[in-house]
């Protein structure tokens, strides 16, 4: 009887262990965004999966002393899954809505793990889990790759930051048309800035990312790549937070 | 919503109550209500016709009616109660069957939006049927059949409701798949007890049909289609067959019935319940060598697949449906995980201990097993048995393990495996429904389309064609009953016209364009003096597609899309700018007039 028991136990977590292995949690949705892991990035679509914003270690920076390096420079790195956590997000998935996607990459010791963790409103917190980072690091880019078209505005909606060697006669007349004022910056916006907007081409509000005192916000233009370079004390290890609200 | 509940029912109960008349028992009244219907309905298409009244509606309104009454009257005559064994069994699994349609399949995906993609062009048949349009080949009556897999039968059913109570397709549909859901399950349940009279082994092979969905070309529980009729209504045949006494004329209406659902599926039907009338009849020895010709059958069949693969028919959809045979294993381990590790144990089960009907049984999922996973292209659709002969086998398997266990411990053994399939389902069910989330709900259709098909039928009648997309034209002629030149199975040749049009800003182009596209029956071109072109997201989605996408019926934009600020701008263009006519806009599309 007893061997019967353990047989049916057995049975049944193979059956739970081969689905949430063979389906991993790579979609989360929320009222106003969806968040997809992809091949080598994860992406943030809007409510109306459009204006994609991607996120991945082939964008992410990381700073030394006298040099900058992506976190990892092809795509030949591993991705990894963490049957554990699998199997919590499934649960999560099965009793409450999804709330949150984890994304793990690494290559050679180096590790970044990717966790998306959203709420009802469109508040989204992107945590970023750095594990046995070079010696030297100085600083981390968080870098957002922007949706095609897309704007960087200020808080109020009043601005639009445009890059000194990108001012060409389709920006200014979007900015026009739009009513915003072009603020032309070299590479970093202002220090003061705390909040930015993402403006979709339609002049649209997308989503809100705050910025920390400590940051210095990067925008090349030319990639479309919003950074966010935080300094970090000298670690083999660290977490850092990316905060965004999608309208 | 009422009424298309009771419309619903109507469509069971309705052929159920008119074999009544001419024979007893459920399925065997079904089967004989179903066809006569189908006779009915060509006679009196072909006597309005003839006599040129225009009262179809009417005649088949009143034949519904009579019929029904003679039917009551003759069962409260005959006085007869139905007695109903395993009441807690039954009634737990419907319960469960509930709570998994409405709270998992349909969580978001609320009444009257659907899950299932094929039923549109189910739609637009019953539509011209409840017209009196009818021919034996679905192909006459519309191009959105390309091949004729099923005289009108089923449709023809699913007409009765909607001419009696002026029912909604969409929301018909929506109760009436929960209805056959609900039978899929008691079928599972009520063949397994008559095979193995274990109610317990019962009890988990409807657990096993709860939760087992093919989510891809099969979908036997959750959509109600011809061929997934055609397979219940072949498992009620297995389960009420008597085992002596078989009246010939009820079983030959019943395997016309079925075949007349669907002719493939039906073909393989007539030969399941033949071979199991005539193989409980044969000894054990060699039932057991049966068993053996099927498992290597089942082998040989698997085998063949390193020979390659075979693709049938003509049409360039049939590549897309044919597998290799990892790749179909991959399905099955996605549908039932690896609760295959009871497949042994009851194969051996029966093949020592079984009796004769359980080791038929077992010859026949083997032999379905082995044709489904053959590698011919379409193939896998035969699966649709195996939902229930291998729910069956599975649950002995398990059968095998609680046989002795005390009474808490097999309740507890049942949640346990109830549970780990549970997650099955839930992984399962959200794979086919994650790509069709819109605006947080899952369904190939929208509220705005829905609208949208309802103004378009009020104000277009049988003079109009609507032209977009191969989706959105296929969801709207469905919805609105305007046709459309071949809905989703539009020919390459329109595809081309269409797909033309990108960018396209001169009105003359674009009007000569749509003109040329043209529906694949000359009936249809004769009538046409108007034309609605429909700018969705979807059809802005679909012309953004590779080339070869687009000239594919495979590929199609599966869910509705918001209009982009280009697809604006574009649109803009042609109305605003240049004067064509809007006659219906929101977020998703705009319906334009073409004279």
């Amino acid at each position: 009887m007893f061997l019967k028991i353990l047989l049916i136990i057995a049975i049944g977590l193979d059956i739970i262990l081969l689905s949430i292995f063979k389906n991993p949690v790579r979609n989360m949705q929320q009222k106003n965004y969806k968040a997809q892991v992809n091949p080598f990035s994860v992406v943030l679509f809007d409510k109306n999966g459009a204006n994609p914003i991607g996120i991945s270690p082939l964008n992410d920076f990381l700073y030394y002393d006298l040099k900058k390096d992506h976190f990892v420079n092809d795509v030949n790195f591993n991705q990894n899954r963490d049957l554990i956590e699998d199997i919590k997000l499934t649960l999560e998935r099965l009793i409450l809505r999804p709330q949150r996607l984890i994304w793990k990459i690494s290559k050679n010791q180096f590790t970044a793990t990717y966790e998306i963790t959203g709420d009802e409103n469109g508040t989204t917190q992107i945590k970023r889990t750095l594990e046995n980072l070079p010696e030297g690091t100085k600083a981390v880019g968080q870098s957002l790759t922007l949706c095609k078209g897309c704007m960087l505005s200020d808080k109020d909606k009043k601005l639009i930051f445009l890059r000194e060697d990108n001012l060409t006669t389709e920006n200014l007349d979007q900015a026009k048309k739009l009513n915003l004022i072009p603020l032309v910056i070299s590479e970093q916006l202002p220090a003061a800035v705390q909040k930015i907007l993402v403006l979709k081409p339609d002049g649209e509000i997308l989503l809100e990312l705050e910025i920390s005192a400590n940051q210095e916000v990067i925008f090349l233009q030319d990639w479309n790549i919003l950074e966010l370079k935080t300094p970090v004390q000298d670690s083999n290890d660290l977490k850092l937070y990316q905060n965004l609200k999608f309208r | 919503m009422i009424i298309n509940l009771l419309a619903a029912i109507l469509f069971w109960v309705i052929p159920y109550l008119t074999g009544r008349i001419f024979t007893r028992g459920i399925v065997y009244s079904f089967a004989a209500g179903c066809l006569f219907w189908f006779l009915t309905f060509f006679l009196v298409s072909w006597v309005v016709s003839f006599f040129q009244i225009s009262h179809f509606s009417t005649i088949i309104f009143a034949l519904v009616i009579i019929t029904s009454l003679i039917a009551i009257v003759k069962i409260l005559k005959q006085n007869q109660t139905a007695r109903l064994t395993d009441k807690m069994p039954l009634l737990a699994l419907a319960i469960l069957a509930s709570v998994v349609y409405f709270f998992i399949w349909h969580l978001q995906t609320p009444y009257p939006l659907p899950l299932n993609w094929d039923i549109y062009e189910h739609f637009t048949l019953a539509n011209k049927i409840s017209y009196g349009q009818l021919s034996l080949f679905s192909s006459k009556l519309s191009d959105t059949f390309t091949i004729n897999s099923y005289p009108p039968l089923f449709h023809i059913i699913l007409s009765i409701p909607h001419i009696l109570l002026k029912a909604d397709f969409l929301g018909t549909y929506f109760f009436l798949e929960y209805f056959y859901f609900l039978l899929t399950v008691v079928a599972t349940f009520l063949l397994a007890r008559k095979i193995f009279q274990n109610t317990w082994v019962a009890f988990t092979a409807g657990i096993f049909s709860v939760f087992i969905f093919e989510n891809f070309m099969v979908y036997t529980a959750l959509f109600l289609m011809p061929q997934n009729l055609a397979a219940l209504l072949t498992v009620l045949a297995l389960t009420y067959i008597p085992k002596e006494g078989i009246s010939k004329l009820n079983l030959t209406a019943l395997l016309l019935a079925i075949f007349l659902i669907h002719y493939i599926i039906g073909a393989l039907a007539i030969l399941l319940i033949l071979l199991f009338i005539f193989f409980r009849k044969y000894s054990f020895k060699l039932l057991d060598w049966g068993i053996f010709v099927s498992t290597t059958a089942l082998l040989l069949l698997m085998g063949i697949n390193y020979l390659g693969s075979f693709v049938l028919t003509g049409r360039e959809e049939a590549l897309h449906f044919t597998f290799p045979l990892k790749e179909k294993f991959s399905f099955l381990l996605d549908w039932f995980s690896l609760s295959f590790l009871l497949l042994p144990l009851g194969y051996f089960a029966i093949l020592k201990n079984g009796n004769r009907e359980q080791k038929v049984i077992l010859i026949l999922a083997l032999l379905t097993l082995g044709i489904s996973l053959a590698p011919w292209s379409y193939f896998l659709k035969f699966f649709v048995f195996d939902h229930y002969l291998l729910s069956l086998l599975l649950a002995t398997g398990f059968g095998t393990l609680i046989l002795n266990l005390p009474r808490p411990i097999k309740i507890a053994a049942s949640l346990w495996i109830g549970l780990s399939l549970l997650i099955v389902f839930f992984e399962s069910q959200l794979a086919y429904k994650t790509p069709l989330l819109f605006e947080g709900r899952y369904s190939h259709l929208s509220p705005s389309e829905i609208t949208t098909a309802r103004l378009i039928s009020k104000n277009y009648g049988q003079d109009t064609m609507l032209i977009s997309d191969p989706g959105t034209q296929y969801i709207l002629e469905s919805l609105s009953g305007i046709n459309s030149p071949g809905g989703v199975y539009m020919n390459a040749q329109n595809r081309q016209t269409l797909s033309q049009l990108r960018d396209e800003t001169n009105i003359p182009t674009i009007k000569a364009a749509l003109a040329n596209i043209a529906d694949e029956l000359p009936s249809e071109n004769s009538k046409r003096k108007r034309t609605v072109w429909v700018l969705s997201g979807r059809y802005f989605a679909w012309l953004k597609l590779p080339p070869d996408q687009k000239l594919s019926s495979y590929y199609n934009i599966w869910r509705p899309y918001l209009l982009s600020s280009s697809d604006l701008q574009y649109i803009h263009s042609l109305t605003f700018d240049q004067g064509l006519k809007i006659v219906y806009q929101n977020d998703e599309l705009f319906v334009i007039e073409i004279l």
